[in-house]
């Protein structure tokens, strides 16, 4: 009867075991979000593409009108940078404008005019803007920088790359002045000067720790996985509740490049960060990739399913998720999200090829007029809105352009366009 | 009493052992996988290889360029490929080389660069006879495809490259004539690989061939910083590939449309004609470059569904497109289910998507032991051989840098790069042997394409490597173990004449291999037409079966090793004597 006891405890014991090994700890990875563990199995609604979002920019453009009523000097400077920041080129201009007429010489009004000028593809007025502001303090590095956003969105990649080298030598050599350039230089696949930037960033300012991770991220892009786990060894020892580095330090564990690759270390790590940053995607979506890895696909589901509540689009999230669906035998559910994948990233390819010929032909209005148009009809509002504003404004003659932008401010519920400052 | 209650408790215990026990194995299946693969740790490494370059020793000269002058033009850097090719079926694989060209406004120095065609004379050497048969055509080429398009006997060719097609129709073994223009495959744009494959089973072979981008002199990117670099794909829209269906009497039909091929998707660099379905019709899977791959299942009566996602074939394990080069397929676990080999770029290791149910592919890389040590390296040619003869096919790789800067950029990445032999372990996965496999194997190259055949029909598969630029490098595989072996050459009666498509399953030593007849596969090259087995110990093959793209059946018995037989459609097989010279 005793061994009938023991083994009766021992089986009870391995099924429990076995039951968690494919199923994973009592604390699922999608709790942080306040998901329960049965979501995992549910397929998620088809949201597809993003949401009309016409109501949120009409409450936007009502916030920025409210906030229009502030007539300071101040006050109209943060009103040009809220409409950049939601992509308002035209508002942010008369905006930038509108405060420079109180104070010329106003930078950051400046800066904001340039910035709003260069996203519409007017690049000698925006340039003209960033060399009166060198000119005047040759240490000015978000001048610089502006100047090498503009050369490289004019497709003049030598004089963006020479304008981004003026920008470390001659601009401001403080930690976060340096981090932004080096992050530049990373953005462009230039890592020798990237990292050279982050360690002149780190030797302004030994214990700033945004160089510190910006220099891990660059070790970490350019395979060089042994430098960026001292580098995050180092942060997180002055800062051990750093989400972000946490995060890398589990992209450097799990990659199979690395020498020392801990996959159980790997999943520890990301599980860390997800307590520490619960919103932030790209640990759940580099969380599932290790669980796939380790057979544990009922966690990997869980894991794609974190990232697509906090962004519904993520085309490996779908992909990720309906692959593990078909490893869980859930064929059902796996033919529904890989048909979403197919649905976003048919969008994705439009969206990427109207970008790319807006980019290449960059004066060019019909070519950021067939991206508005093709944003709006998928619903992305605003990414359409500086399309059609660059659109019009590199010609105002256009008459199907100017017919749609009306047509699509009165969808928005903001009145007829006007660009203010021409 | 004691003794009673011993023995009754005996199964008891035996009992407790067993629940145990197999709790134990289900625990440990049920574990997570060891972060390494599995076959890395294993005790005692396998390394019968033994690869000796011959190409100096054989008379092979030429060397490829990639006419670059300084521009840095996108193609540059592409590469290209050759083939082993019987083209006057006396028995020994002869080596076509795909040269590129020099651009507009090149200086002139020297002869123009031109194709190559290498005669094998039997005894481990080789004649140049580019020019006697006619292959002297210079173009900025890349790819080669060989079939019997018009089913006489002998083997034709398609190159490709920037600018379109050229197809070659072999008059007998003594001259190659273009024939593009009145075939109609000439085509435009910027072809790739390509493939012969009869999709509809009409007994004619069909094309296949790959685009890759949108590309012009004139519309050649600045990619870099101060100074120009070599860009990547992401550059340029992709180019549609183009599906060619053979209507007989020396011509064909660009079916790209109406077969279902997606218009614009992909930037195709390699392809794998398979049926990856097993429903008896050739499908296609294209490696793309920055794009998804595309699985084309072939649906019947001229057309292909795009089932790239269900498939499981589009994208790596972390659901991203890679940049895929070329491309091969084979039941490296003999168990009747395909393995797809996919070359990718630096950081991204090589893909190897297993099928685990008709069509359904997961990417295994990982846990078969390929994608670690391939991590570091951007590989173009792929294949799967049995380069030991011990039954398993094992896995090849071709890799080389497109940045020839790159270590400015990327210290830890080297423009040369070795290629990589990996041993099938008989359990589903791989170990590297590279170091283990000879001198041939120790070569740093900038390598592309990648063709294997037994150019001196020992037994032993050999391999031809490919550079962007420079010389090509002929490997004569001499591994000193190797077991037996059987090569069969199918020829088709009903079906094409050279049997692509055929699918062939070798039983011998209580083990049976599947394998497919086919044209295509690895980066731009053509490997020997011809089917090679490992048998291992076995000195017997107790069932050869193959099924002919007509649905002909055939079943033979008992034929010895070591022998390269001629497998007739319909027909007993008969072993093919070729003289030594």
């Amino acid at each position: 009867m005793l061994w009938l006891g023991v083994a009766l405890l021992a089986a009870a014991l391995c099924v429990r075991l076995v039951w968690q090994n494919r199923t994973g700890p009592a604390q699922p990875i999608t709790a942080a979000l306040g998901m329960d563990d049965s979501r995992a199995e549910l397929p998620l609604a088809p949201p597809g593409v993003p949401a009309d979002n016409a109501a949120a920019l009409k409450a936007a453009r009502e916030r920025l009108d409210r906030a229009a009523a502030d007539t300071t000097l101040q006050g109209k400077e943060r009103l040009a940078a809220a409409a950049l920041g939601m992509g308002d080129l035209w508002r942010a201009e008369a905006a930038a404008c509108s405060a420079l007429k109180i104070a010329p010489k106003d930078r950051s009004a400046r800066l904001t005019l340039a910035a709003s000028l260069r996203q519409q593809d007017r690049f000698d007025p925006a340039s003209m803007i960033y060399r009166q502001l060198i000119a005047e303090d040759r240490h000015d590095s978000d001048a610089y920088l502006g100047m090498a956003d503009t050369m490289f969105a004019a497709n003049r990649r030598p004089d963006a790359f020479a304008w981004l080298a003026r920008a470390a030598s001659d601009g401001a050599q403080t930690a976060l002045s340096l981090t932004t350039i080096a992050h530049r230089y990373q953005d462009w696949k230039d890592y020798p000067k990237a990292e050279e930037t982050a360690g002149r960033a780190l030797k302004a300012a030994p214990d700033d720790i945004d160089a510190r991770l910006e220099l891990a991220s660059i070790q970490v892009e350019s395979g060089r996985l042994d430098d960026a786990r001292h580098s995050l060894d180092a942060i997180l020892t002055q800062d051990p509740k750093n989400g972000l580095a946490y995060r890398l330090l589990g992209v450097v564990l799990m990659n199979a490049t690395y020498s020392r690759q801990d996959l159980n270390g790997a999943r520890r790590v990301l599980e860390r960060a997800v307590e520490l940053n619960p919103r932030d995607p790209n640990i759940y979506s580099a969380a599932a990739v290790v669980y796939r890895e380790q057979r544990l696909y009922r966690l990997a589901a869980q894991a794609y399913d974190a990232l697509l509540q906090l962004d519904p689009t993520s085309l490996e999230g779908r992909y990720g998720l309906g692959q593990v669906y078909g490893l869980l035998s859930k064929p059902e559910l796996s033919r529904r999200q890989l048909a979403l994948y197919e649905q976003l990233d048919e969008r994705q390819r439009r969206v990427t090829r109207l970008s790319e010929d807006a980019l290449h032909n960059p004066r060019q209005a019909g070519k950021h007029a067939a991206l508005a148009r093709y944003l709006e009809s998928s619903g992305d509002y605003a990414r359409a809105l500086p399309q059609y504003q660059t659109a019009a404004g590199l010609d105002p003659n256009d008459r199907g352009i100017q017919r749609d932008l009306t047509r699509f401010y009165a969808r928005l519920g903001w009145g007829k366009p006007v660009h203010e400052s021409q | 009493m004691s003794n009673s209650i011993r023995t009754s408790l005996c199964p008891l215990r035996r009992l407790v052992v067993l629940i145990l026990a197999s709790f134990i194995g289900a625990l440990s299946a049920g574990c997570p996988q060891r972060a390494t693969p599995p076959g890395v740790s294993a005790p005692a490494v396998r390394s019968p290889y033994q690869f000796v370059d011959v190409t100096a020793k054989a008379g092979i000269t030429w060397q490829r360029t990639d006419g670059a002058y300084g521009g840095k033009l996108f193609p540059e850097a592409a590469g290209g490929g050759g083939a082993f090719i019987d083209y006057d079926n006396d028995g020994y694989e002869d080596i076509i080389l795909v040269n590129g060209d020099w651009w507009p406004g090149h200086p002139l120095t020297g002869p123009r660069p031109t194709l190559a065609l290498y005669h094998n004379n039997g005894n481990g050497t080789f004649s140049d006879v580019t020019a006697q048969l006619g292959l002297n055509v210079s173009l900025q080429g890349m790819g080669v495809a060989v079939g019997d398009y018009d089913n006489d006997g002998f083997d034709d060719v398609l190159i490709t490259g920037v600018g379109g097609n050229i197809l070659f129709h072999n008059e007998g073994g003594k001259r190659f004539v273009d024939v593009t223009k009145s075939a109609g495959v000439g085509g435009s744009g910027w072809s790739t690989s390509a493939a012969w494959l009869d999709y509809d089973n009409d007994g004619r072979l069909d094309l296949f061939v790959c685009h890759y981008c949108k590309w012009s002199i004139k519309t050649d990117l600045y990619c870099g910083g101060q100074t120009k670099i070599y860009c990547t794909p992401e550059a340029y829209a992709g180019e549609t590939c183009r599906l060619y269906h053979n209507e007989g009497h020396g011509r064909f039909k660009d079916v790209t449309n109406q077969a279902g091929i997606r218009i614009g998707r992909g930037k195709a660099l390699g392809v794998c004609t398979v049926d990856f379905d097993h429903d008896g019709k050739t499908d296609i899977i294209v490696a793309n470059d920055g794009e998804p791959n595309v699985a084309y299942r072939n649906m019947g009566g001229g057309k292909f569904k795009d089932v790239s996602v269900e498939s499981g074939l589009a994208l790596g394990e972390d659901g991203k497109p890679r940049n895929g080069m070329g491309i091969d397929a084979a039941d490296y676990k003999n168990d009747g289910t395909l393995g797809v080999l996919i070359g990718n770029f630096a950081y991204q290791g090589a893909g190897l998507h297993h099928e685990k149910g008709a069509g359904l592919f997961y990417d295994e890389a990982h846990m078969a032991g390929i994608q670690q040590p391939s991590m570091p390296y951007v590989t173009f040619g792929v294949l799967f051989a049995d380069m030991d003869n011990d039954g398993w096919k094992d896995a090849i790789i071709c890799n080389g840098h497109t940045d020839d800067m790159t270590e400015r950029s990327l210290p830890l990445q080297h423009v040369l790069q070795p290629t990589q032999l990996f041993a099938n372990q008989h359990n589903g996965t791989f170990v590297e042997v590279t170091k283990q496999a000879g001198p041939g194997l120790s070569l740093q190259l900038v390598g592309r394409g990648m063709a294997c055949g037994d150019f001196d029909n020992d037994g032993r598969l050999d391999l031809l490597l490919i550079q962007n630029t420079g010389p090509p490098h002929l490997l004569h595989n001499e591994s000193p173990a190797a077991g037996h072996w059987i090569t069969l050459l199918p020829q088709g009666t009903k079906s094409n004449r050279d049997g692509y498509g055929a699918v062939i399953r070798v039983t011998s030593g209580g083990m049976t291999q599947t394998d497919t007849v086919r044209s295509g596969s690895s980066y731009c090259s053509a490997s020997d037409r011809r089917l090679h087995f490992g048998l291992g110990a076995a000195s017997l093959v107790n069932t050869l079966d193959v099924v002919w793209p007509s649905g002909q059946h055939d079943t033979w018995h008992n034929l010895p090793a070591d022998k390269i037989y001629r497998l007739t459609e319909a027909r007993s097989p008969q072993m093919a004597i070729y003289p030594k010279r």
